[in-house]
């Protein structure tokens, strides 16, 4: 199992359009690039202990009505721009360190935690602006780190959500 | 009878939209019947890439805004 989240990345990589053939010219990743991300959020997941979840099993989610805490890392400008409905606003800073002065600018844990609730047990799905962007870690790594058990990356974010051709909307 | 048609998943936005809708329906006296579509499925198979969006008809005449019940008569008048 310790090799899950190695594949669940390979497999939400070949099935994007990162991986497609019909690219546009400047999302276009070479498979040296795809490997380093992949290794990237290998470790990033082994480090947080959280788990990986993929747009097609939030969107499932959706369907389901499940009761779930969606997270966005993100700033709030590139927040109120483009959110999944639904989703609520925390930012994290990319850089995992420990400590929250750190890795958050503004907002305080008590702030987070009335966020994603009381029930250690809800899933906690956390996202930010795409596979490159490192916020959604920082996020999962904190609501690990203050004892939610079902905590979940969507490593694709934003992006990956409208990829799938899911609707989004805006705080404008 | 018009169907007027709110797609999104329930945001603020799309309570917003619904009531703008019904005031523009009501004031031109149309007749109509609302649908409110919450399925991400149904809303994509749509087209609609930003939501709150008004379809009437099954046609998408408005996405990602909350136009007003004025902005929304113009529309509702030109389709009569």
């Amino acid at each position: 199992m310790k090799n899950f989240p190695f594949i669940l990345i390979l497999f939400m990589l070949l099935t994007s359009r990162l991986f497609a053939a019909e690219l546009s010219e400047n999302e276009t990743f070479k498979e040296n690039e795809i490997e380093q991300i992949i290794i990237r959020i290998h470790n990033e997941t082994l480090q947080g202990k959280y788990e990986l979840i993929s747009v097609a099993t939030l969107k499932q989610l959706f369907d389901n009505k499940e009761n779930f805490v969606l997270i966005d890392a993100q700033p709030a400008s590139h927040y109120n721009k483009g959110l999944i409905d639904g989703a609520k606003n925390f930012e994290f800073q990319g850089t995992f360190t420990g400590d929250w002065k750190t890795d958050v600018k503004t907002g305080t844990q008590p702030e987070f935690k009335a966020l994603l609730g009381d029930d250690r047990n809800k899933k906690i799905i956390l996202s930010c602006g795409g596979l490159q962007c490192k916020r959604s870690h920082t996020a999962a790594s904190w609501a690990k780190k203050l004892g939610y058990n079902a905590v979940y990356r969507m490593a694709s974010g934003i992006k990956g959500w409208q990829d799938a051709g899911y609707p989004i909307t805006t705080n404008q | 009878m018009k169907k007027l048609q709110i797609l999104g998943t329930g945001c603020k936005k799309c309570l917003l939209l619904t009531e703008h809708a019904e005031t523009a329906a009501k004031e031109l006296g149309i007749d109509y019947q609302l649908e409110k579509i919450t399925d991400i499925g149904k809303i994509t198979e749509m087209g609609v890439m930003m939501t709150p969006a008004l379809a009437i008809d099954d046609a998408i005449v408005l996405s990602g805004k909350t136009s007003s019940s004025e902005e929304i008569k113009k529309i509702l008048s030109n389709i009569k």
